[in-house]
């Protein structure tokens, strides 16, 4: 959906403002050397990902390898699927993975830095060593069935120490301030169908900027299961015509930009139920079985909001009871 | 609450050579400064040397010159306030375009709350207490104020100071910001700024209570010069400029206590940094004193390339479009020569012909939400809005992050489904049911008729016309044999209109 929001809006204001990183400041701090890792070669790093469905950076011990593959067997069936975890916040990277045999490492951490035999030694580069609490991240790591791969010394030159600058080119993929689509939103473009929003989820409540698309549909949704549109007393055929008249106004074109955005996000919207995958058998039987256990819970949660009123489809037309 | 170091402000300070203007005021927080230390403009064409800045000579801000009737009334109230109640706009229109913009722009008195107050099953809102309550609190005053705009800017500070209660984790601190925000919504971008900066829920959000002498804590100094007054990479500022501008902030402290949370908010002098300072080292604007943080906050408005800021990015609360650099220019010198003042910005703004003449703009969730209820005279009866506020993506006092909501994300398939369900939740009370329902008889056109005239007749385009038409027409000859079913119809036709497209932008 980005494409239709090039032009001038607030957001990108910002964006703009946090635009030309570290303009004026020096390429390289002088005197420091190469950051460590920046010799691991790519290769090395796409032969420990290679095949794998996820690659997961920074993994808290929540998170665990079964929880992956619930969702995973739940958003695909017989389906490979990229899961891409962003996770809010920061980890010092200088700690994480930590070189701790660096002279310059004692100087940029004064406190925290560990002695020179702390934590894990990390095979794939000798001069960097696991922080003690990486325990976890160290055991997937070494785990060839897991095959978590790293990407240590990460940086663009001149930074500004914007937290909305860097996590912008990170987003976008590029140290470009302006890049509009994102780095998964690229690949869509590429390989992907114009108008199926299920090939780019985001599982949240609004379009994670990394699947911002410039031409294909990708879609956000907080919850995929209780994703359906529907009103008060329109029932049956109608309700299916009402979400068909929802699509048609949905893909009305639109010379102005903005109301572009809106309408696509409509035809988005209505078309995603239809474009859900067909899956396998017992992909369906664990989805079921899933289902049964949310409805459950959305029930009480309904419950506890004082919202019982939730019309739903009936077979025959709908009666007032009073 | 009187903090020491505030009292050392103007005397020490030493301006640069350029900007010893004679006739520099030592009060205000008002000094102008000269044209040739603009900056460039970011998003217009406009170099560095402005049009001489004569006070007599100074450019005047276009005032929009065609039709002013229901169309721009409707925009001019959906951009400045929450949209019309029934008839609204109608009035605003009969006033003229001045008038009707001086009508917001100049309220007199404190606002009235118009209509039935909230409440959650049956009993009175606890927004400090119950949770979401907060949301439905602000929400009905931008349903019920007859101020709109001032709980429009209040709204635009909450996005511009953008303050979670995530972190905050006190909603009587929240609701006090907000009221401090709403007390200077209209008011002097000095005194604002100053306000914002010593307020409690953002000495909390941005470590200001942290930010000590011998620690000093860069984030709202950080925040302050990128978001909230000069922006960054333009040259306003550098590195050093923020670690010298945290330790101007220093002093502010705060009581925790076990389940009450921080509490007592003071300036303490023995936390303060009072060794002279330097900003803006080596420019033809730097300054040097002994600042503390009254002197920070001001002279960051004080800083060329805060002018450009601040009138940019209010301008992109209300027109989705870059102004033209003589635009800019003009509204750059009334911000400056008004003293700062807000009203005078947004009334110019208001008036402004890209406003009328211009692309629509996206309805922020919760203006769209407090819209619909206004067009339904509708009160908050439940706690429905603040949980599909969130799904819409814009639940108050709950910003993602200190740079505010992210307009892009407010139309996707995510939101979108809040946005209808907020239309299905205001539709409730107007459903028709087939038992009774009296237009049994009525046309395909008669039926699109009656449900825009429903959801009070807002604007839609032909082609949406159109797909609403062959909505209805397709729907009527299956089994229209049974009259029941166009009450079915209706109720389809309302939330397709309520929630179309066309109503999310204005």
């Amino acid at each position: 959906m980005a494409d239709c929001c090039n032009d001038f809006t607030r957001s990108q204001l910002l964006r703009n403002g946090a635009a030309r990183a570290g303009q004026g400041l020096p390429a390289i701090e002088p005197g420091m050397p190469v950051p460590a890792g920046t010799g691991m070669s790519r290769r090395s790093m796409l032969l420990r990902s290679a095949g794998l469905a996820l690659a997961v950076y920074g993994a808290g011990r929540t998170l665990t390898p079964q929880a992956f593959e619930a969702a995973v067997a739940e958003a695909a069936g017989e389906r490979k699927v990229l899961i891409s975890i962003f996770m809010d916040g920061g980890a010092d990277a200088l700690s994480l993975l930590a070189p701790t045999g660096d002279p310059r490492y004692r100087v940029l951490r004064p406190q925290l830095a560990l002695a020179p035999d702390a934590g894990w030694a990390f095979p794939a580069d000798t001069r960097l060593r696991w922080h003690p609490s990486a325990q976890g991240l160290r055991e997937l790591w070494e785990d060839p069935s897991v095959g978590v791969a790293v990407a240590p010394a990460i940086g663009y030159t001149s930074p500004n120490q914007s937290h909305f600058t860097s996590r912008h080119y990170w987003e976008v993929g590029a140290t470009d301030p302006n890049a509009s689509t994102g780095w998964l939103g690229r690949y869509l473009d590429r390989v992907g169908q114009p108008d199926l929003p299920i090939q780019g989820i985001s599982l949240d409540g609004s379009l994670s900027p990394q699947l911002a698309t410039a031409s294909v549909a990708v879609a956000a949704a907080s919850n995929l299961r209780s994703y359906s549109f529907y009103t008060d007393v329109v029932y049956n055929e109608m309700q299916d015509r009402m979400r068909a008249a929802m699509a048609t106004i949905g893909t009305l074109p639109s010379g102005n930009p903005i109301m572009a955005q809106a309408r696509k996000a409509q035809a988005n919207a209505a078309s995603w139920p239809a474009s859900w995958p067909p899956s396998a058998t017992g992909h369906r039987r664990r989805a079921r079985a899933t289902r049964r256990r949310r409805a459950h819970s959305r029930r009480a949660r309904r419950r506890s909001r004082g919202c019982s009123r939730r019309t739903t489809r009936r077979a025959t037309p709908f009666r007032c009871a009073a | 609450m009187t903090p020491t170091a505030a009292k050392a402000r103007p005397a020490k300070v030493t301006a640069a050579p350029a900007l010893v203007a004679p006739s520099k005021p030592t009060g205000g927080g008002t000094v102008p400064v000269p044209t040739s230390a603009a900056p460039p403009v970011t998003t217009a064409t406009k170099t560095g040397s402005a049009p001489a800045a004569a006070p007599a000579s100074a450019p005047k801000v276009p005032v929009y010159t065609g039709t002013f009737g229901l169309r721009e009334a409707q925009r001019l109230l959906w951009r400045a306030g929450f949209g019309p109640k029934p008839g609204q706009a109608e009035q605003l229109a009969a006033k003229g375009l001045v008038a009707a913009v001086r009508s917001l722009t100049r309220p007199t008195g404190t606002a009235s709350l118009v209509g039935a107050a909230p409440t959650v099953n049956g009993k009175p809102l606890a927004p400090s207490t119950s949770w979401g309550h907060d949301h439905l609190w602000w929400l009905d005053r931008m349903v019920r104020s007859d101020q709109p705009l001032v709980e429009r800017m209040t709204l635009v500070w909450h996005d511009w100071f953008a303050t979670s209660n995530r972190d905050v984790d006190n909603a009587k601190l929240m609701i006090a910001q907000n009221e401090t925000l709403r007390r200077r919504a209209l008011g002097s971008f000095t005194d604002l700024a100053a306000d914002v900066t010593v307020d409690p829920a953002m000495l909390v959000w941005l470590s200001g209570i942290a930010n000590r002498r011998q620690a000093p804590n860069e984030n709202y100094a950080r925040e302050y010069m990128e978001l909230f007054t000069l922006g960054a990479d333009r040259g306003a500022y550098t590195e050093t400029d923020v670690r010298t501008l945290a330790r101007a902030f220093t002093g502010w402290v705060a009581t925790w206590t076990d389940g009450v949370g921080f509490e007592n908010f003071r300036f303490d002098p023995s936390r303060a940094d009072t060794a002279t300072k330097t900003l803006w080292a080596g420019t033809s604007y730097a300054r040097t004193g002994p600042f503390g943080w009254r002197d920070a906050a001001r002279l960051c408005l004080e800083n060329p390339y805060h002018r450009s800021f601040f009138v940019l990015k209010l301008w992109s609360y209300f027109v989705p479009s870059p102004p033209s650099a003589s635009t800019q220019a003009a509204l750059e010198s009334l911000y400056e020569s008004s003293g700062r003042s807000i009203a005078q910005v947004v009334e110019a703004i208001l008036l402004h012909p890209d406003l009328y003449q211009g692309a629509p703009l996206v309805k922020p969730p919760v203006v769209y939400n407090a819209g619909l209820l206004r067009a339904f005279g509708q009160a908050i009866t439940d706690d429905t809005w603040y949980w599909r506020g969130e799904q819409a993506g814009q639940r108050l006092f709950l910003p993602p992050n200190v740079s505010g909501w992210n307009d892009r994300a407010w139309l996707d398939t995510s939101s979108i489904y809040g946005r209808w369900f907020m239309a299905q939740h205001v539709l409730r009370t107007t459903v028709r049911m087939p038992e009774n329902y009296a237009g049994s008889t009525e046309t395909p056109e008669q039926a699109v008729a009656i449900a825009r005239a429903a959801v009070g007749n807002p604007a839609l385009t032909t082609e949406t016309s159109n797909a609403l038409l062959a909505f209805a027409q397709m729907t009527a000859p299956l089994w229209w044999g049974d009259p029941l079913y166009r009450a079915h119809r209706q109720n389809a036709l309302r939330q397709l209109i309520a929630s179309s497209p066309d109503g999310q932008v204005c």
